[in-house]
């Protein structure tokens, strides 16, 4: 592993590149191609691909943990860059206030304590646990349906997009997350999501921890394709060597449970803002003369 | 067979090789004095947002809150990065001071350069030293200080030294640059000279309680012949450096521009404009004589039932910008009349006292010797407000910061209005990041963090 390993800021520098430690990837791959249906008129094909890897880090130097900034951190044990935060604990019924747990269970309204490295817990991390693709062709005559679902388990985002946007009251003059209003803390008693908005914030309530962990399991629409080849017949009339129409869409279709924009964050898992993926339609003639 | 020097950058050990390489290390390591994390903003704003002066506006940017509201945790992005800026000044230092024998020079020119890193690194040990450690006399320099490196090196893992040691090292550096640095004269204002040496001196002497000792380091730079600025002269005080009053200004040129980090920015609009000044600040003043008042504060622009300071309007064209003038006359002044008061001799320390209220409009005071005191730390209140001392001025004097304007509607809330001397919160936590990657400091960390 060549890795950023922190030293003392005291020497002026903040991390030396060496190469240290040892990390494991194991995991299958499996891959199932099946003809279901193949005569002269009528065709269909599946593809199915299953991945799954489990990383682990075996060794570092001097068994040094190496903060990876102030999200999370890479512990041998665990996986690679593994999150490293405070424990959200919910909201007080009897003040609205945010509360955290501590190591020793009990729960704190400061978030100076919550985030001492002692009160500190991993709670998951970006690697993927499952990926799957799953493809299928049907061709019925000169008409062709293909589609590609991608799915994808076990990932661990730090939604820092919702962290900003929904901060009770902290950054009140920014545009806030559409379901912010849905659940917060209103009256003593109150079983709420959200602590007790308050202009400036509510005792770092928004800060780093795993209140902003969320799971993004998703299965996507990568990829649907609609097309007519044109007939030989008619092929060799125009002089063409081939024809064919089609209508293409990607991304047409997401399914998950995670609360952004959009559930496919880049390697690393934290999602700042992320600029979703397009959706596209196109349509086009491919002819090759 | 293996070529171990890299071909795109140059080893320590070969930059620093030449008296020219030497040369280079020194600009450079003014260059890390301009870090917005250090004197390029933070450093000021630690010390004035820590006080009663400046608040944060409710209308705020999120910077420097945990500072104004004194509720860091320990991983504090601003503090980490003034540790990170204060001690990579101090690696550039160290590596000027280790090498600079070495080269193949004249003795003079080895010894100028040489002089300018151990006052630069004085300089930041007593930042730092004031930043995490607490005030000298609340353990008489027993208390944990800061770790004192003086060979920067990676595989270093350093604890902290005591208070006093610290102080010891700071002392010693100084005394050292001044001998070292015997050539420069009062014209020297943007590299260190000896009598930066020992106006920091005076300073440092005066934080440590040794007050002949201050005394004399200010006297030696007051004979020096610096000229306190005028009333005519101080509207444009702040977009001159190395005006006459300066002894170490941090120079800024047009191509050091911070822009929207400018420190002139988080005061002004169209900056960030949220720091803005407490009416507490504002009613020191005879706002009909005192040019400190009339060019320095006025209502705030598009909310003018607040103040704003106007120290920082910018420089050379730039917008916000300044040059941070570290070490003045008018403070060293200042610095001995507290000594003076202190240490009972209240005539001389009103005559310093005076000598400064002349220049700034307003009659000489006499006051009775019980207020002399105080009287000295109002003065200072008026006349180095906005370059990061308040806050240091009354630590250093074992008085609570008491924000009387505190919570206002105006202001960003802050769960702090008071803050004790002795508090666990008057000091910064040492940043986490320097605990986990520092086992030597693991169980060091200031309490209550």
């Amino acid at each position: 592993m060549l890795q950023n390993v922190p030293v003392s800021r005291t020497s002026g520098f903040t991390t030396i590149q060496s190469n240290v430690g040892k990390m494991e990837n194991k995991g299958f791959e499996i891959t199932v191609e099946s003809n279901n249906i193949r005569n002269e008129n009528f065709s269909w094909t599946t593809g199915l691909n299953v991945s799954y890897n489990h990383n682990e880090v075996l060794e570092l130097y001097n068994n040094q943990d190496i903060a990876g900034g102030t999200l999370a951190r890479t512990t041998v044990g665990r996986a690679y860059s593994s999150w490293f935060l405070p424990v959200w604990a919910g909201v007080d019924p009897d003040t609205g206030d945010p509360l955290w747990y501590l190591a020793d269970k009990t729960t704190s309204n400061s978030y100076a304590v919550a985030s001492r490295t002692e009160n500190r817990q991993y709670v998951g991390s970006s690697f993927p646990w499952y990926v799957f693709g799953l493809n299928n062709s049907i061709t019925y005559k000169g008409f062709n349906l293909s589609f590609f679902f991608y799915a994808q388990t076990g990932v661990r985002v730090y939604n820092q997009t919702r962290s900003l946007i929904d901060s009770d009251g902290l950054r009140y003059g920014w545009n806030y997350y559409q379901d912010a209003d849905k659940d917060y803390w209103r009256e003593p008693g109150q079983q709420a999501s959200s602590p007790k908005p308050v202009i400036g914030g509510n005792k770092n309530s928004s800060s780093a921890s795993s209140r902003w962990i969320e799971k993004n399991d998703y299965i996507r629409l990568r990829n649907i394709t609609l097309s007519y080849s044109l007939p030989k017949s008619f092929i060799s009339k125009a002089k063409f060597n081939n024809a064919r129409v089609f209508v293409q869409g990607t991304n047409l279709l997401t399914f998950t449970g995670y609360t952004g924009v959009d559930p496919e964050v880049a390697l690393g898992g934290n999602d700042v803002f992320k600029y979703p993926v397009n959706k596209a339609v196109t349509a086009g003639i491919d002819i090759t003369f | 067979m293996l070529e171990l020097d890299p071909k795109d950058s140059l080893t320590t050990e070969r930059s620093l090789s030449t008296i020219e390489g030497i040369k280079a290390a020194t600009a450079g390591m003014y260059a890390s004095l301009r870090s917005a994390n250090y004197y390029g903003r933070s450093m000021f704003l630690y010390g004035d947002l820590s006080g009663d002066d400046v608040y944060i506006s409710s209308n705020k940017s999120n910077r420097y809150l945990s500072t104004y509201q004194r509720n860091y945790a320990a991983v504090d992005a601003d503090i980490l990065g003034m540790w990170t800026a204060m001690y990579n000044t101090i690696a550039r230092a160290n590596n000027i001071i280790n090498n600079a024998d070495k080269v193949n020079a004249s003795q003079a020119d080895k010894d100028l350069q040489k002089g300018q890193a151990l006052f630069v690194r004085a300089l930041a040990y007593f930042d730092l030293v004031c930043v995490f450690a607490k005030p000298y006399n609340q353990g008489n320099g027993a208390q944990a200080g800061v770790p004192i490196v003086l060979e920067s090196n990676v595989n270093h893992y350093p604890a902290r030294n005591t208070v006093e040691e610290v102080y010891q090292r700071i002392i010693t550096d100084l005394n050292d640059a001044v001998n070292l640095l015997a050539v420069t004269t009062s014209s020297t204002k943007v590299t260190a000279s000896k009598y930066a040496a020992k106006a920091l001196l005076s300073r440092v002497y005066l934080y440590k309680g040794d007050l002949t000792a201050s005394i004399n380091a200010a006297t030696d730079v007051i004979n020096a012949g610096y000229q306190i600025t005028s009333a005519a002269d101080l509207e444009d005080f702040y977009a001159t450096p190395g005006a006459g009053a300066d002894i170490f200004t941090v120079k800024f040129l047009v191509t050091d521009n911070l822009s929207s980090n400018n420190l002139g920015n988080f005061y002004l609009k169209p900056g960030y404009g949220v720091a803005r000044i407490s009416p507490e600040l504002v009613n020191v003043f005879d706002q009909d004589k005192d040019a400190r008042f009339i060019h320095f504060l006025s209502p705030f622009n598009g909310s003018p039932a607040e103040w704003q300071n106007n120290k920082y309007f910018g420089q050379d064209g730039v917008f916000g910008m300044t040059s941070p003038k570290v070490l003045r006359i008018e403070e060293v002044y200042l610095n001995r009349a507290e000594a003076y008061a202190k240490d009972e001799q209240y005539a001389l320390a009103l005559a310093d006292l005076n000598a400064i209220r002349v220049q700034r409009g307003l009659d000489p005071v006499n006051v009775d010797d019980d207020q002399v005191l105080d009287e000295i730390l109002e003065e200072r209140r008026r006349e180095l407000m906005f370059e990061g001392h308040r806050f240091f001025d009354l630590m250093r004097n074992g008085k609570n910061v008491v924000r009387n304007y505190c919570n206002q509607p105006t202001q960003v809330n802050s769960p702090n209005c008071t803050i004790t001397v002795t508090a666990d919160y008057a000091i910064a936590p040492i940043p986490q990041t320097e605990i986990d990657a520092n086992s030597q400091l693991r169980g060091q960390q200031n309490p209550g963090y």
